[in-house]
């Protein structure tokens, strides 16, 4: 129990390190035009110290960078630390003769990275099948996408809510003036499925558009009317 | 392993082996090895997301 506590401390100072650096922004310093083309130099000149000063000092924009991505739904600190290999890349292939600055060319390198990696993320999250498995039911038959697809509880309860006002529609239909009727009956396609417009109606009934417009919302009007009160047309 | 100069080698954070040569950052060190491998590996490969949680090690330090 005791070995817990310690490695739950450690982890914990371990975070709080982490939040704290990247909160309160304890990163080394930028280096000066002078000291960077200098250990520019010294790194093509094969010196490792100098590559880890370039790195170090250039933390700060990948900090910088991965907070423009905060939105994404990615973790913060797989931001930074894919951040960080944009950054390892750019001063690995960096050389003074690219004619930007170092942090120029690093900060599209970083960004290049992590846009790259959601990217891919998102194409993943976009590949799934419909046959993939997702789980096991209660008797530990498999399961696919396909098979909870349609069979949503609210799709059903909205089937069978949908089924029940149409059958109250109908039976209301008949009690409404054969006009009014009509032009319920064309305007939401109920006998043939076939929906029109209120000008088609109108050329078809021999009226004006706005003559179909009224009929159709004292129509509607008397339908709902009478579809709360739950009695009869008058 | 003991270095050139006498000096305990550092650990990877990354293949946790103690090797001569590579980067440190912050204080984190990655061998030239592993190096290589975090910069080619795109980022669709699964590997990539190993290297990225490893990576986190670096920000999890403050730097001396």
């Amino acid at each position: 129990m005791t070995g817990l506590f310690t490695l739950l401390a450690l982890v914990l100072k371990d975070v709080s390190v982490f939040v704290s650096y990247v909160k309160h922004h304890a990163f080394p310093q930028p280096l000066s035009a002078e000291e960077e083309a200098e250990c520019i130099r010294k790194m093509q000149a094969g010196d490792q110290n100098a590559r880890n000063t370039l790195i170090e000092h250039n933390l700060r924009l990948v900090a910088h960078l991965a907070k423009k991505f905060e939105s994404s739904g990615e973790e913060m600190d797989d931001l930074i630390s894919i951040g960080t290999i944009g950054l390892i890349k750019a001063v690995e292939s960096y050389t003074l003769d690219r004619g930007t600055k170092l942090a120029t060319f690093a900060a599209r390198c970083i960004h290049n990275e992590i846009l790259m990696y959601l990217r891919s993320t998102k194409r993943h999250r976009r590949d799934a099948s419909l046959h993939d498995p997702i789980g096991v039911d209660k008797d530990g038959n498999e399961m696919t996408l396909a098979d909870l697809l349609g069979s949503d509880p609210d799709d059903v309860i909205h089937e069978v809510d949908l089924s029940w006002e149409k059958q109250k529609v109908f039976e209301h239909l008949p009690l409404l003036p054969e006009r009014e009727r009509e032009v319920l009956c064309k305007r939401f396609g109920i006998l043939d499925g076939e929906e029109r417009t209120q000008r088609e109606i109108a050329a078809e009934m021999g009226i004006s558009r706005s003559y179909v417009s009224r009929i159709e919302r004292k129509a509607l009007n008397k339908l709902y009317a009478q579809l709360r009160s739950g009695k009869g047309l008058s | 392993m003991i270095g050139l100069d006498g000096k305990q080698a550092p650990q990877c954070i990354v293949c946790q082996q103690e090797k001569a040569d590579g980067i440190t950052v912050c204080g984190q060190f990655i061998c030239t090895d592993c190096e290589r491998a975090i910069v080619s590996t795109d980022v669709s490969d699964v590997r990539y997301k190993h290297y990225v949680d490893c990576m986190k090690r670096i920000w999890w330090r403050v730097c001396p």
